[in-house]
């Protein structure tokens, strides 16, 4: 059976209960802390992040999410990833995920880079004889025999970068989700890592890449979606998308403010 | 359309995660809670694939002592050296004159070893997400998996403890005896008792960080007020007797120290334990489907 990677994303709306920590204080906020003993005080606040996006990726798209800061990028690879969930809509992802998310990209600093390489694919769900069969190639695409033994904390960031790349990508993800991971590199790095990737993406493979460089966006992906304020602003191919996003249309677009809280409705249950 | 998936599995690897259809529109509710039986699932899956969380165990381990010249001899050494100084100190304070002080360096090992390791793997699991946010947030959601990462590497230390354990029943008069197959019983009921109440921790701490410093407290008590540097018949043992019943943590160890120092199978408190286990699984799950989907929120 030839199983399809695909993501289907169907009005998707993510929205963030608002837990300042400080407004749970029981000193800085004595009335409402009390009457959150008491069971009350029901009323919980939410911020919505992503409000209603929609799209269908299929095997072989590229996908790069252009946006300013804040507009919901990161939370969008995130819901992908499945770290969080949608409040309202359906997003369906089907396919092995391989992600680079954050900057320590849930790396062991104390431990060696092997180590980590090792801890990086069983969370991928390797065997340790594949990830042994793996090691070598992973070293020499990330550069770094001469300190492969040496802990992560004495790495730099681009270096990190190279590791943790050259792991997730050697495993030959279905969907790879991509956030602002080529900052740290250099431009050799970048070179080496595009064509890579270009080799990767096959008929079968997904690419969800989130950054600010127009260039990388125009290289790496055939579709662009423009988001602002949690919602798509712009779906098309890559090129008209970044001319979208450098445009004044942009800027212009107004849609409704980000932060706008509301009561939570009863559970839905 | 495929149907709703009870408790998506969502992270990296193989998957398929089908969020509910919008209904009354966004409410903020995460859709889709995973159904209570989701902890017990999870930790089929974990016990299916340990490599992550052994490998990470062993990592946590060996990562402690790699700097150090003595290594792993550290993890004996400070217990071994509590058991010594506190046994010579306290046999003469607390025993009276003519008693046997040799069963009391058994009592006090075996009772401290044993609360090293609950009372490290209790605290632990009330950060455990916390300290893994990075990897969390980039994907791996196996929330099982760090909890059991952090248990397997107290396990490892317990192991190393368990010399002194053995050196102490070489060396005093305690005997094995028919007694200890029953230690084939406790010693697992033990540790599942303790590993549900991680999974409990690890969640509820995640959502109310005052948690963490509640176990503190309580802990540092508990060890004072636990029969481990004292015995139960000593001073007015009526008076303590009573009260002893009313501490989880006294049932906890005493059914692995009756039976191997004590040659008494302690049947009454076996039965607490093995009650007290569907009730602390129970809430651990309940726990733990409620906030699944909301940890990555939290920490």
């Amino acid at each position: 059976m030839i199983t399809q990677s695909l993501i289907r994303a169907q009005n998707v709306h993510f929205s963030m209960p608002v837990t300042t920590r400080l407004g749970q204080s029981l000193r800085a906020n004595p009335m409402a802390a009390l009457r959150r003993l008491s069971g009350t005080g029901k009323t919980r606040k939410f911020r919505p992040l992503i409000r209603g996006i929609s799209f269908d990726l299929r095997g072989g798209d590229r996908l790069g999410l252009i946006g300013q800061n804040g507009a919901g990028k990161t939370t969008l690879l995130r819901l992908l990833a499945g770290v969080l969930m949608p409040t309202a809509g359906q997003l369906e992802v089907q396919g092995t995920t391989q992600n680079l998310l954050n900057v320590s990209m849930g790396m062991q600093d104390d431990a060696t880079g092997i180590e980590n390489i090792y801890l990086r694919g069983y969370s991928a769900g390797l065997s340790g004889e594949e990830i042994k069969c793996r090691i070598p190639e992973i070293v020499e695409f990330a550069q770094l025999d001469s300190v492969i033994e040496d802990p992560v904390r004495t790495y730099s960031s681009g270096m990190r970068l190279r590791l943790a790349f050259a792991v997730a990508t050697s495993v030959k993800p279905e969907i790879l989700l991509l956030d602002e991971w080529i900052s740290a590199g250099d431009r050799f790095f970048v070179e080496r890592s595009k064509e890579r990737l270009l080799s990767h993406i096959e008929a079968s493979e997904i690419l969800v890449f989130a950054s600010h460089s127009p260039q990388t966006l125009e290289e790496l992906c055939s579709r662009g979606l423009v988001l602002k304020n949690g919602t798509v602003v712009f779906d098309g191919d890559i090129g008209s998308a970044l001319e979208f996003y450098e445009s004044d249309d942009y800027q212009a677009i107004d849609p409704p403010a980000r932060g706008g809280n509301r009561k939570g409705a009863k559970r839905a249950q | 359309m495929e149907t709703l998936v009870d408790s998506p599995v969502p992270g990296e690897g193989e998957r398929s995660v089908v969020a509910p259809k919008k209904d009354a529109g966004d409410t903020g509710a995460i859709r889709g809670r995973p159904s209570i039986l989701a902890l017990f699932q999870d930790l089929v899956a974990a016990i299916k694939a340990p490599g992550f969380w052994l490998y990470g165990a062993w990592i946590d381990t060996s990562l402690r002592h790699r700097s150090q010249a003595l290594g792993a001899f550290w993890m004996v050494a400070g217990t071994l050296a509590f058991v010594l100084m506190l046994g010579t100190l306290y046999s003469q304070v607390l025993l009276r004159p003519g008693s046997d002080t040799k069963i009391y360096y058994a009592h006090i090992a075996v009772g401290f070893v044993l609360w090293i390791f609950i009372q490290q793997s209790l605290q632990q699991s009330t950060g455990v997400f916390n300290k893994n946010k990075s990897m969390i947030q980039n994907g791996y959601v196996k929330y099982v998996d760090y909890v059991l990462r952090m248990f397997s590497s107290h396990l490892i230390s317990l192991a190393y403890n368990l010399l002194i354990v053995v050196g102490v029943v070489l060396l005093t008069p305690v005997h094995l005896s028919a007694a200890d197959l029953v230690l084939l019983l406790t010693v697992p009921l033990f540790m599942v008792a303790i590993l549900g109440v991680c999974f409990f921790l690890s969640v509820v701490a995640a959502r109310y960080t005052d948690i963490a410093e509640l176990m503190r407290t309580v802990l540092r008590l508990f060890f004072f007020v636990t029969p481990i540097i004292w015995m139960p018949t000593m001073g007015k043992g009526a008076v303590v007797g009573a009260y002893i019943y009313l501490n989880p943590f006294y049932y906890l160890i005493e059914i692995i120290r009756g039976p191997l120092v004590y040659n008494h199978v302690p049947w009454l408190e076996i039965g607490v334990v093995a009650g007290a286990i569907p009730l602390i699984w129970l809430a651990g799950a309940l726990a733990y489907a409620r906030a699944k989907p909301y940890i990555p929120l939290w920490i």
